[in-house]
């Protein structure tokens, strides 16, 4: 059972040294009757802070977020509880974990954070550990305390499938790695990591089934170029030396830096005179994506670091309304990186209403709600959430005075005008009140239906408005800003250094066509073996093996290279497994499914192949 | 005489007669044959044929033919490009298949080689009808065009057709050893004694050559060799030769001396279909003629043949005695039909010695680039994504935040592991065996080693290339800030008192 906490054992005051944003009072566009009125704000607020710095332990604030004693004694109580779990666990006293099980999630309910990922990953771990030492029992009462701490999770899904793998159920084991997949796509932050190893994944396989289209149109026309350019020389070189001579003019650029890139551009522009039209859109296609490949990956690395820092964690998991060990430190960072960010301050506030301490989360929203500079949007959020605080207190007047200002900001705020009704059934004023519901449900129907089940005493029948949460798609603006200021991309010389290998693309593309030109005008056009080509596509197994290879001879230009798509991106997923970006789960399935898949699926495009060869199409 | 006085009627002249001299001396021109149903103009530049244009039957349409016969191009596509050019396009037919890619060019050529083959073979099987040839040098043919040598197109008559072609005989035995056979009249060589429409044995320069060179010892592959002989020009030539009874083979019987008139290519014959032709232009003909065609077609005086026989190469003396070592290998009529090597193009034979490194030089050049790509993948596979030198940045920031995202892997696996068993881990495979990470997390993107060392609360990974540890890119990390596991971090909640409940 989650402890009661009395209002009087919160400290009326609130400690508010840190969360007060310092930006509004910074930037208060030196006007003087603001500046006057926020410091007078200052000063009340500290007056009104000194006893409050006096009760405050020096261990209030951990991890930058300053915590009453209540709140304390509550994740005390879960460290705890979890212990608690453990040993029961290790001891298997089932019923005992169970209890410790419910304890944990009863305080989770009451600090307004009900999901333990950190303590879903352990027990996930437990599970595991359980079934390597063959007890499988308790390897499925430990996956079952994992459901239960944080339903959901693909570590628990994969965790499940490692339990069946070792049980011998293989079968079992794919669905879970398939189901911890999918619940990986329903994490925003795993998902966009998932999503950049997609986009890196689709990026090699395009550049390597370029470089394959390369070689192949080497293969086809590689003699010809070979034959045109030894004749440049020979005479007056014997056709050993022509020859030799040649061979170091077509692979003289593997000696430059990245020499391998220069290659494939150097070879598909002396390649370009014996194309067709169709191989030479697909060239220059080629060339523009190896242009512009490298924004892209600007792009995704942005996109990346967002997703790395600890704040997005700590953001995804508010959202989730889920709790772990290190939200604190992530906060500080966050508080760090943005300092002067309101959203940031309104995430703390909000974060602080959570916990119930409403203290905190009044002063702070009260200090939001004086902004000027905050769009009647964001500021009806921070009148709401004040009028809660004063609607729980019982003090419904002040409640209906702040919640009818949040209605006159944002006129669309179902959470405003259901607050309203229910502060105005505190004061007996139920015609107001109906009305105030019914404007309500027409913004949200099935939200007021909730609310209203929630509710239990009239108290606690406000409910709060998470405006730093709502924004936190502007904050990974800001997060992404804050990278790209320290990527100085913006400048020419940045803008220089990402589009330059689009420069060299189009220049490639030029110089492609300034030598077909003259390769026509000054006569060095050789057709004569264009006129009896040597066929390798003619051979079987080059068919099979060399998808695209007998396309290209035909002419073929988008055709075969999507025939080279397809193995070369099933290769990929061989490499991009190794080399993308890991999500930030406790738990990994291992390679085994998806070199299973990318193999049998290789096998299975050769195999293929191979019948529509023996079958003659 | 010259050649520009040739004409006469198919069935007193023999055409593959006529298409030896105009080949055996480097003829340019059109010849016109105007048979039954059907007016055939061949073009030839230096003795070889470069056009067959058929009266009755398009070029496109041939061409159609045999590209869509080759699988090159489907009949649908191809009636919509001939649409297209019957509309008013611009160019060849040919030109406009390349230009919108339903061809190669390198197909078109082909393709059109194979038409004009097939023209001529059909032309071959004519046995009545009036030729006439129009000499000039200026004759229009799609460029790239690999000329049909007169020799390649009679072998592969010979072979395809045989007597229908009015040839006769068989493909001699390129690995037998010859001699010379006494000739029954004096051999005259194209060129240097007459056009070859007057009577006697004529031969090419390049087989007089041979000839003298026969002793019945050497092989046909060392004659071959120092005369620097294409395989066709070899077979045509022993070919040529033994059916004007001129070479045998070494052990040979002496053969029996042939009837004059034979039809054969060879002439032993006066070419009798042959007369000087009038100056009037054949008429309702619609032969396209050689732009430069020269104004006068009259016949001219010309000069009466030597008749001068081959003397024996003096330079060598050498007598030709029978030999009794010769080869019976026979070769089988579908190998002699290689496609031209390249001295017969008259390219420069820059290569011709090794058309082998030619065939697999792309090949070649195309693994280097496979393996290329490979080792790329292999040692540093961000590099295929961004390859270029001033790339490096960009290259070490996503390594960097790959090596970060398998850094928090990591440190979720083992605050996980902290949870379960109360410290971290004393190696990072304990972290894969309960299955927190894969083996790939274990591993750098950039390739170098992981330096795990955990204390008690607290874990450090270092990177190193070798044993030389990189400062800058390891991590470190302890339960420090994590209220589930950091003792200190609640340890004032610990010791502090429930709160107080006040009671009115």
């Amino acid at each position: 059972m989650s402890t009661p906490i009395p209002s009087t054992s919160i400290p009326s005051t609130p400690i508010l040294t840190r969360p007060i944003p310092t930006r509004p009072i910074l930037t208060a566009t030196s006007q003087g009757s603001r500046r006057s009125r926020l410091i007078c704000v200052l000063v009340v607020l500290c007056g009104l802070m000194a006893p409050a710095l006096a009760w405050a332990s020096p261990s209030g604030d951990l991890g930058g977020m300053e915590l009453t004693s209540p709140v304390r004694h509550q994740l005390y109580r879960l460290q705890q509880a979890w212990q608690g779990w453990a040993t029961a666990f290790d001891a298997g006293e089932r019923e005992q974990a169970d209890t410790k099980l419910q304890e944990i999630l009863g305080i989770g309910n009451h600090l307004g954070m009900a999901r333990f990922p950190d303590l879903s990953n352990a027990a996930a771990g437990y599970a595991v550990k359980s079934a390597r030492g063959g007890d499988f029992e308790r390897a499925y009462w430990a996956l079952e305390a994992a459901e239960q701490l944080d339903a959901g999770r693909p570590e628990s899904a994969f965790a499940k499938s490692s339990v069946q793998r070792l049980k011998g159920d293989y079968l079992g084991a794919v669905a879970s790695v398939f189901r911890g997949y999918i619940s990986v796509l329903r994490m925003p932050l795993a998902r966009k990591l998932w999503l950049n190893n997609l986009t890196l994944w689709v990026l090699y396989t395009l550049l390597a089934a370029g470089c394959v289209f390369v070689a192949l149109l080497m293969v086809v026309n590689g003699r010809n170029l070979f034959y045109e350019l030894s004749r440049l020389y020979s005479p007056p070189l014997e056709p050993l030396q022509a020859n030799l001579v040649t061979i170091l003019i077509l692979i003289w650029p593997i000696v430059l830096p990245s020499g391998l890139a220069w290659i494939v551009l150097y070879w598909s522009v002396l390649l370009w005179a014996f194309c067709t039209t169709h191989q030479r859109a697909t060239l220059v296609a080629l060339w523009l994506l190896l242009g512009l490949a490298p924004a892209t990956m600007s792009y995704q690395q942005r996109e990346t670091q967002v997703a790395l820092v600890p704040a997005s964690r700590l953001v995804d998991n508010l959202a989730a309304g889920r709790i772990y060990g290190s939200m604190f430190s992530d906060l500080e960072v966050l508080r760090t990186m943005v300092p002067d960010s309101d959203i940031v301050t309104e995430l703390v506030a909000d974060l602080h209403r959570r916990l119930s301490q409403w203290e905190y989360a009044r002063a702070i929203y009260t200090e939001l709600s004086q902004d000027p500079d905050r769009s009647s949007v964001h500021s009806a959020a921070s009148y709401t959430n004040i009028g809660v605080y004063h609607h729980r207190r019982g003090d419904y007047e002040t409640a209906v005075n702040y919640f009818e200002r949040a209605t006159d900001a944002n006129p669309n705020l179902p959470e405003a005008f259901f607050n309203l009704g229910q502060a105005y059934g505190g004061l007996y004023d139920f015609n107001k009140q109906h009305e105030a519901i019914a404007r309500a449900k027409e913004l949200a129907g099935d939200r007021v239906k909730l609310w209203e089940d929630v509710g239990v005493t009239t108290e606690e029948s406000a409910v709060g408005v998470d405006g730093g949460l709502q924004r936190v798609d502007e904050l990974r603006d800001r997060l992404g800003q804050l990278w790209r200021r320290g990527d100085s991309e913006q400048s020419l010389a940045g803008m220089w250094r990402r589009y330059r290998a689009l420069f060299v693309a189009l220049s490639a593309i030029a110089l492609a066509f300034v030598l077909s030109r003259l390769r026509k005008q000054t006569g060095a056009v050789s057709d004569r073996l264009m006129a009896n080509p040597v066929r390798f596509g003619d051979n079987t197994w080059a068919r099979i093996f060399l998808p695209g290879l007998a396309s290209i001879e035909r002419g073929g230009g988008i055709k075969s290279y999507l025939g080279i798509v397809l193995p070369v991106g099933l290769v990929m997923l061989w490499v991009v497994r190794s080399v993308g970006y890991r999500a930030p789960l406790a738990a990994d399935p291992g390679h085994w499914l998806t070199l299973g898949f990318a193999t049998g699926a290789l096998v299975v495009l050769f195999a293929f192949r191979f019948l529509l060869e023996r079958s003659g199409s | 005489m010259s050649l520009d006085t040739l004409e006469g009627d198919l069935q007193q002249v023999q055409l593959p007669k006529v298409l030896f001299l105009l080949g055996a001396q480097d003829a340019n021109g059109i010849l016109t044959v105007q048979g039954e149903d059907d007016i055939v103009a061949v073009s030839f530049v230096q003795g070889s044929i470069v056009t067959a244009d058929a009266l009755n039957q398009t070029v496109e349409d041939g061409l159609g033919k045999v590209l869509q016969g080759k699988g090159w191009v489907s009949p649908e596509a191809f009636q919509a490009a001939a649409r297209e050019h019957q509309g008013g396009s611009a160019g060849s037919l040919g030109d406009l298949l390349v230009d919108k890619g339903v061809v190669t060019r390198a197909q078109l050529l082909e393709a059109l080689r194979l038409q004009t083959l097939r023209s001529m073979f059909q032309l071959l099987t004519w046995r009545a009808g009036e030729l006439r040839f129009y000499s000039g040098d200026e004759v229009s043919f799609e460029k790239g065009f690999v000329p049909i040598g007169v020799d390649e197109l009679l072998l592969r008559a010979l072979n395809k057709l045989g007597e229908k072609a009015g040839l006769k005989g068989s493909l001699p035995d390129e690995q037998a050893t010859y001699r010379p056979v006494p000739p029954r009249g004096p051999v005259q060589v194209l060129g240097r004694d007459g056009t070859g429409m007057e009577p006697g044995l004529w031969v090419s320069a390049l087989q007089a050559d041979f000839l003298s060179r026969v002793n019945g010892q050497a092989s046909t592959a060392e004659l071959s060799r120092s005369m620097g002989l294409s395989r066709q020009q070899l077979l045509f030539t022993l070919y040529h030769l033994m059916q004007h009874d001129l070479i045998e083979t070494s052990g040979a019987s002496a053969p029996a001396a042939q009837p004059a008139g034979t039809d054969s290519i060879g002439f032993a014959d006066a070419p009798s279909g042959f007369a000087p032709r009038a100056a009037a232009q054949p008429s309702g003909t619609a032969i396209p003629r050689p732009m430069n065609q020269p104004s006068g077609l009259a016949p001219r005086p010309t000069a009466q043949p030597s008749g001068t026989s081959i003397a024996q190469p003096s330079s060598t003396g050498v007598p030709r005695p029978p030999s009794p070592t010769a080869s019976s290998t026979n070769i089988s009529r579908a190998e002699v039909f290689t496609p031209p090597t390249p001295g017969e193009t008259g390219e420069p034979a820059t290569v011709d010695a090794d058309d082998r490194i030619l065939n697999w030089s792309g090949v070649g050049l195309a693994a280097i680039l496979l393996i290329g790509v490979f080792l790329t993948l292999l040692l540093r596979p961000v590099a295929l994504l961004l390859p270029f030198p001033w790339q490096d940045n960009t290259r070490n920031t996503v390594e960097r935040q790959v090596r970060e995202s398998v850094f928090r892997r990591l440190d979720r696996g083992a605050r996980t592991y902290f949870l379960v068993e109360a410290h971290y881990p004393d190696t990072l495979q304990q972290l894969q065996e309960l299955s927190l990470v894969s083996n790939a997390d274990l591993k750098d993107p950039a390739g170098y080693e992981m330096d795990y060392r955990s204390e008690q609360v607290s874990y450090s990974i270092r990177l190193k290339d070798g044993d030389e540890a990189i400062e800058g890119l390891g991590t470190t990390e302890a339960i420090t800030g994590d209220f589930f596991v950091d003792p200190q971090f609640l340890a004032n909640a610990r010791t502090a008192e429930d709160p107080v409940v006040l009671l009115d």
